[in-house]
């Protein structure tokens, strides 16, 4: 069983499938499109330049390199917690401040909580296949491949 | 906190935290102090402004009004000069006021806060220009690149929300680009072209370097070259700060920012460029011109082109409100409106992603206003002008 240990940033326990991309997300052009609206397609990813366009990033194991794009991406991430559409939990190889700050900003205000953790691993993306059945310990900053 | 080292609080912060100054100010500063922790912040420090991007009345953004609502009613005020975005639409018809049900309620709140109403992402053009070294929290993308890399001035990409909490506050956690050696040359930038557009340089140079801080040998440019090439690079990117050699304050020289052999070197060719600024002929079908606002310099220059001419496709100017209020009585302004050149301060990206109906291709000279309009293609300014009638 793999197992890779970094630094949590938002705590909390969950297991669940993984979603990986090699490639930074902009989370404000992929998630502020029009049909964002629907809530049902609050979490689904409309940024055509990205590997990931039209996928459901709800209920999966997010793992990427980091956000990119529009200072926009806390209140975008927030709103998805909020409307019950994000991802299960995050994983990125640096946590850039625009995306801990929309987790943060849910935790503190909503609240509620997203593990969030960062794994600076350089292979991360070999390591963690989409997928995989995984758990995700964000108060030990503890990521276990489980199947 | 989670493995992340606490700060070091001043007594009046810790009064704050623990609810002797009211709620808002509670919760704002737990979310500054979480913020910070996860960054490393060994402390707060106070900021000289701040710029807030959330300028958009949607529907969707309930927690920021509750927020907003929460500090307007404990008479909470700004403690620093605090700019604002644009406005999204300028003329909104009954579908957009349904998607920004609660502009009214923002703008006025807002107001009462003590925000200065200048509707514009180029905060910097006359309303906030921050000294160089001085300390801000700013968002939004652009306005942050522009702060950093051509003032000298030092923030970190803020989110929405954040930087209200910033601004009631006075503070911002001491991580990121507000230290020195974040701001240090990381890889270098070559470009090899002899026709350079700043837009489409930009957003190549955020795609290739992500987040972080490239260094460009020397290139003629203007200010608002610069601003331009900078929204683009946080679009495709997340670069908080760029050096040019021998332009921006901090790059005197190659051997003043880089304090070691660069990371990587990066190559931008005559090619790339090329693959980004071209564009199927039969396309566009309005232009836009103004992602980041424009400027007066740029109005005139850009506006210049059309004096005897008439639009052959629907071609808008978003300018910064101040600027389009001063310019107004002139004779380059009232030719423009005779051309057929919709003169506007509201937001391109805001206006063409809400207004779904009737969506037409938008052929504009800007980098970032590509990344995010799906039915966009980006075109040079004299390419836009061309298409738009005034070449």
């Amino acid at each position: 069983m793999k197992e890779f240990k970094g630094r949590g940033i938002i705590g909390g326990r969950v297991q669940g499938k993984a979603l990986v991309t090699a490639h930074p997300l902009n989370l404000t052009s992929g998630l502020s499109k029009p049909l964002n609206l629907f809530n049902r397609l609050a979490g689904v990813y409309y940024d055509r330049h990205h590997e990931l366009y039209k996928q459901d990033l709800f209920d999966r194991i997010l793992v990427f390199p980091q956000t990119i794009g529009s200072t926009f991406t806390g209140m975008v991430v927030l709103e998805t917690i909020r409307r019950g559409r994000a991802p299960k939990a995050i994983i990125v190889q640096s946590a850039d401040p625009l995306l801990a700050s929309g987790l943060i900003l849910a935790e503190v205000w909503l609240p509620r909580k997203v593990p969030f953790l960062e794994i600076p691993e350089p292979d991360l993306f070999n390591l963690i296949r989409t997928g995989d059945l995984v758990e995700v310990d964000g108060d030990a900053g503890v990521v276990k491949i489980l199947g | 906190m989670l493995g992340n080292k606490a700060m070091k609080l001043s007594s009046e912060e810790k009064e704050i935290l623990e609810g002797g100054r009211g709620k808002a100010l509670q919760l704002a500063l737990r979310t500054l102090a979480r913020y910070g922790e996860a960054f490393g912040a060994e402390r707060l420090v106070e900021i000289q402004s701040a710029h807030l991007a959330g300028s958009f009345g949607a529907f969707l953004y309930r927690t920021y009004y509750a927020m907003i609502r929460l500090m307007v009613e404990e008479g909470l005020k700004v403690q620093v000069t605090t700019t604002l975005n644009p406005r999204p639409i300028e003329n909104p018809h009954f579908i957009d006021r349904l998607m920004l049900n609660h502009q009214e309620f923002l703008e006025q709140s807002l107001g009462r806060l003590g925000v200065t109403p200048n509707y514009s992402c180029v905060c910097y053009d006359r309303e906030n220009l921050p000294a160089a070294g001085s300390i801000i929290a700013w968002a939004e993308s652009s306005a942050v690149q522009f702060a950093n890399s051509v003032l000298g001035a030092r923030t970190n990409r803020n989110s929405v929300m954040i930087d209200l909490c910033s601004a009631l506050t006075g503070k911002t956690p001491e991580f990121g680009y507000l230290l020195d050696k974040n701001r240090r040359g990381q890889v270098l930038i070559k470009v090899q072209a002899k026709r350079i557009d700043f837009p489409s340089l930009g957003f190549l140079i955020g795609k290739k370097v992500v987040n972080r801080v490239p260094v460009i040998e020397h290139l003629e440019c203007s200010r608002d070259d610069l601003k331009n090439m900078g929204a683009a690079m946080a679009a495709s990117g997340a670069v908080a700060l760029f050096h040019i050699e021998g332009v921006t304050p901090e790059a005197p020289g190659l051997k003043d920012i880089f304090d070691r052999e660069p990371l990587q070197t990066i190559t931008i060719t005559e090619a790339e460029l090329n693959s980004l600024r071209s564009f199927e002929k039969n396309a566009p079908e309005m232009v836009v011109f103004g992602c980041p606002h424009l400027t007066a310099a740029e109005f005139n220059t850009i506006g210049e082109r059309y004096r005897g001419k008439k639009v052959k496709l629907p071609t808008y100017f978003c300018v910064i409100p101040r600027v389009k209020q001063e310019l107004q009585g002139t004779e380059l302004y009232q030719g423009l409106i005779e051309a057929g050149v919709r003169i506007t301060s509201q937001c391109p990206l805001a206006t063409w992603t809400i207004r779904i109906l009737g969506r037409k291709t938008i052929l504009t000279n800007s980098g970032k206003l590509y990344y995010y309009l799906d039915k966009s293609e980006y075109g040079t300014t004299e390419d836009c002008l061309r298409f738009s009638g005034a070449g």
